[in-house]
């Protein structure tokens, strides 16, 4: 019986230490600041950085692509599993904190480094660039483009104006091209993005409804410019056009006003093994700049405003 | 005092190992070493199964090769990328119904690539679920109508543009190209796919929608219900020479007729994608060569038109489906794939397939080219895929709108379908009546069918077919030959010879210029007729009597589609049969297909 009752009790210690230590194992793999359950270090990527993410030392790092707007909207929730770092443009991480904030939760981003930046530009198909700028008239290219759209290009060509930009919903390329178009339609990047004025309301209508929403609109400008014969794009983005037949397809115009696209590392936790340095220098040598000292980052509440207001 | 972290993980991986690798050892002992032309054994890799439009099958069965050799690894696991080839339409169905039957339709698919987005969003609205997110295209081709040299010169292309009003206007004139100044030419002739099934077929009804209204995008419900487009379609489906699930038959039969030089008594236009304009000018119509085929140029090359009001692409995405069956590590074997097959090397031979490149740093080259009869500068303009929910109406309203068929089904009842088919319990009669039986459905009221069975020594005089029900409308027909069907058993020899003749004779003899005119054949044997001293002489008769009833501009064309049914029907003879009367073969060596050979034989209708 005594043997009986020693071996129930052994049985009984060895469960309940097997379950402290699945639990206390558990717990550190699942935690909700960073961390991961192969224990590498994970890096959420914004899809225009697929490919410097995909070119991490897969022995070391977890990397995730994603696009921004859905990243945002995932680590936005309440217990969110939250990656170490999270490759993005600016403002994301601080709209991300933002909307936090905003929901009564804590912040979420330790450290936000800038890494490399460059500048918006609209890409037309070649030799029409005159001709919307002719049919823009006084208004900014980009504020002009969800008017153009379906236009003419002139009165000789019945061809029409065909622009498009990634999806300000999805992609934060997407939604720094939106913020150009608001600027360049309140000709200031000091933005208001609810002014509560009919016609903002039907101009935005118009984006929503006639801008063709592609994830990669230069790629498309070049191999198929019966979709898509205007396109926002970047500096970074043209440098790596190489081939002279690619860049003899288009020219390219620069939005005025226009917000700096710059790339942010924002990292969760503090745990070593940063890829910082082996991303900025992939970036340079991308085509990015590095970053200007100082700048101010983009407001995080407008952006997160401009999203709605996209989002409709 | 807590343990060392290092100790806790050890001892959860070491137990999570113990229990999978057995179970992952097991599961690869199980696996094929080859399947669907994808070389090598899977072993313990990821597998990630791949359903594709036929079009590109060669393509991505090489990309999948050079792959799959890399080894590339996602999470510590290496990767196998096996595609098998199933049409978009057929795909969509599948999907749409959790992909039934994994032996017959082939494995549950982690990726889908259709030659279009379109299916994806069709397959979403269908099942109310986000099933199939839009994917990323990996290359690109403009759905062009494909036309005979001489035929486009005729319409002045391309110093005079063409589009699908013109071919509409065309296909609805009763001069035919006698308003052309070519009277020798006759009837304007449409090749035009099922929409249903092909890309082609769908974005040609798309398109003639878009002509019927004047728009380039934006069709509504409300467009397609205007009697002024009804008419509109309908007057274009009026001239389609016959349907089917895949471009392929009609350039195999159109380059046959080439060979013939009977190319433009054939078609006079077919919509298909550019891609496929350029293997049938470089003597590969159906853009795969067998072994030892040595690709002849047509005598009358094709030209590509490329319509003045727009047109739609097949933008082949790979489209890594949320279903149930796809686990994480397969979506991201997948992704790897995708990744894989966007880089420039893979991308030039996207381009030596015929097809445009999605990767802009591969410029388009040949042979997309003048020679080939292709202009790498069109399109100018777009359509834009609708909605989903037109898209279904366009299908929901071709159904009604395209052309009436008149066919005679000739039925094998010789004693080898009495034959048990594996583990299904049932004979090869049993299945195929059932199967024919399913097909009554998918006939419209007007569709005129009728019912030969054939056996040797039928009552009452030793006959070797009978007609059970004469072909009629389906209004009236399909209760008669629901039951004739059923009530069949199997019995004698195997006349095939003979009935092919008679029943093509007969068909010609009823033949109606309104409708498509038809023959479905389905055996399972070859000739025997108890009498093998006049084989070569029937089979001669036979040909000759196809060939002779098929040719020429102002022919009663009957076309008889072949179905050879199980392992010993004579395939060889049922090609033979299709090819001379410009019609299709169909596969059905194994029994338990029938059903979804016979759907794909009703395409054409």
């Amino acid at each position: 019986m005594t043997a009986k009752r020693l071996l129930a009790f052994v049985a009984a210690v060895v469960l309940i230490v097997g379950a402290v230590l699945v639990r206390s194992a558990l717990n550190d793999s699942w935690s909700s600041s960073g961390g991961s359950a192969s224990g590498k270090y994970t890096i959420i990527c914004s899809t225009e950085f697929a490919d410097l993410c995909n070119a991490l030392n897969t022995s070391k790092y977890t990397v995730i692509i994603k696009p921004a707007g859905t990243t945002l909207d995932d680590l936005a929730k309440i217990g969110a599993t939250m990656p170490d770092a999270w490759l993005t443009l600016d403002p994301f991480p601080a709209m991300l904190d933002n909307l936090r904030s905003n929901a009564s939760l804590d912040p979420s981003i330790l450290k936000s480094t800038a890494l490399a930046t460059t500048g918006q530009r609209i890409a037309v198909i070649t030799g029409k660039s005159k001709d919307l700028t002719t049919l823009c008239g006084a208004t900014s290219i980009a504020a002009c483009l969800p008017t153009a759209e379906g236009q003419p290009w002139s009165a000789a060509d019945a061809a029409t104006v065909k622009p498009g930009l990634a999806n300000p919903l999805a992609e934060a390329s997407g939604l720094l091209a939106f913020g150009d178009m608001v600027a360049g339609y309140q000709k200031s990047t000091a933005i208001n993005p609810n002014p509560f004025d009919d016609a903002f309301t039907s101009w935005v209508h118009a984006a929503k409804s006639g801008l063709i929403q592609d994830p990669d609109p230069l790629n498309t400008l070049i191999i198929r410019p019966s979709a898509v014969n205007v396109a926002f794009t970047n500096e970074a983005e043209l440098s790596t056009i190489t081939e002279t037949a690619q860049q003899a397809k288009f020219t390219t115009l620069s939005p005025d006003p226009s917000f700096a696209m710059t790339v942010v590392l924002a990292t969760f936790s503090n745990r070593g093994g940063s890829p910082q340095t082996t991303l900025t220098k992939s970036l340079l040598q991308a085509g990015w700049a590095a970053p200007t000292p100082g700048a101010a980052s983009l407001d995080p509440g407008t952006f997160n405003a401009l999203r709605q207001l996209w989002k409709g | 005092m807590r343990p060392p972290r290092i100790n806790r993980r050890t001892l959860i991986v070491v137990a999570l190992a113990t229990a999978l690798v057995p179970a992952a050892c097991s599961s690869s002992a199980s696996k094929s070493s080859t399947a669907g032309g994808v070389t090598g054994d899977p072993g313990n890799c990821i597998v990630v199964d791949l359903a594709n439009s036929p079009e590109k099958t060669t393509l991505l069965t090489e990309m999948a090769n050079t792959f799959n050799k890399k080894k590339r690894k996602v999470n510590g696991k290496c990767i196998f990328v096996r595609p098998k080839q199933v049409s978009s339409g057929a795909a969509e169905r599948l999907l749409e119904n959790g992909w039934p039957d994994p032996t017959n339709n082939g494995p549950k698919p982690v990726v889908w690539s259709p030659a279009s987005n379109g299916w994806g969003a069709v397959l979403n609205q269908k099942t109310g679920k986000s099933i199939a997110p839009a994917g990323t295209p990996f290359m690109l081709t403009p759905l062009v109508i494909a036309m005979p040299k001489p035929m486009a010169d005729a319409l002045g292309y391309p110093a005079k543009p063409v589009g699908f009003a013109d071919i509409a206007a065309l296909a609805s004139n009763p001069d035919g190209w006698k308003a052309y100044g070519h009277p020798e030419w006759g009837a304007f002739k449409l090749g035009k796919t099922n929409p249903n099934f092909s890309t082609s077929g769908l974005n040609f009804t798309i398109a003639e929608y878009y002509a019927a209204t004047g728009k380039t995008k934006d069709l509504t419900i409300e467009d397609l219900k205007r009697p002024a487009a009804q008419d509109f379609a309908a007057k274009v489906e009026q001239s389609v020479v016959h349907y089917g699930d895949t471009t392929l038959t009609f350039m195999n039969n159109w380059y046959r007729a080439d060979q013939r030089g009977s190319a433009l008594a054939y078609a006079s236009a077919v919509g298909v994608e550019e891609k496929s304009v350029i293997d049938y000018n470089t003597g590969n119509p159906d853009g795969i060569l067998s072994p030892g085929e040595v690709p002849r140029k047509p005598k009358i090359p094709l030209v590509a038109i490329y319509p003045k009001e727009g047109t739609l692409f097949s933008d082949d995405p790979f489209i890594i489906l949320n279903a149930d069956w796809v686990t994480p590590d397969q979506k991201a074997a997948a992704a790897a794939f995708e990744t894989f097959a966007q880089l420039p090397e893979n991308q030039q031979k996207v381009l030596q397939f015929g097809f445009r490149p999605h990767n802009s740093a591969v410029p388009i080259g040949d042979p997309i080219n003048a020679a080939n009869g292709l202009d790498p500068s069109q399109p100018q303009s777009e359509l834009s895929v609708p909605d989903p929910k037109v898209v279904v109406g366009i299908l929901d309203q071709w159904a009604q709108q395209r052309k009436d068929a008149k066919v005679l089904l000739v039925l094998d009842v010789s004693g080898s379908m009495g034959d048990s088919v594996g583990d299904t319990g049932k004979t090869k009669l049993e299945l195929a009546i059932q199967a024919a039986v399913n097909s009554l459905g998918k006939f419209k009221d007007t569709d005129e069918v009728g019912l030969w069975v054939f056996t040797t020594n039928l009552p009452p005089n030793n006959n070797t077919y009978e007609e059970l029900v004469a072909t009629a409308p389906m209004a009236e027909n399909r209760a008669k030959l629901k039951a004739a069907l059923l009530a069949q058993s199997p019995q004698n020899g195997t006349p095939l010879f003979s009935v092919t003749t008679d029943a093509f004779t007969a068909a010609r003899k009823e033949f109606d210029a309104t409708k498509i005119n038809a023959v479905v054949f389905l055996t399972d044997g070859r000739n025997d007729d108890e009498n093998s001293g006049d084989d070569q002489q029937q089979y001669d008769t036979m040909i000759k009597t196809l060939r002779s009833g098929s040719e020429g501009i102002n022919n009663n064309s009957v076309r008889v589609f072949t179905i050879g049914y199980g392992s010993d029907a004579d395939t060889a003879t049922l090609k033979a049969i299709a090819e001379a009367s410009n019609a299709a073969y169909y596969d059905a060596s194994n029994p338990a297909t029938i059903d979804q050979v016979f759907t794909n034989v009703v395409s054409n209708f």
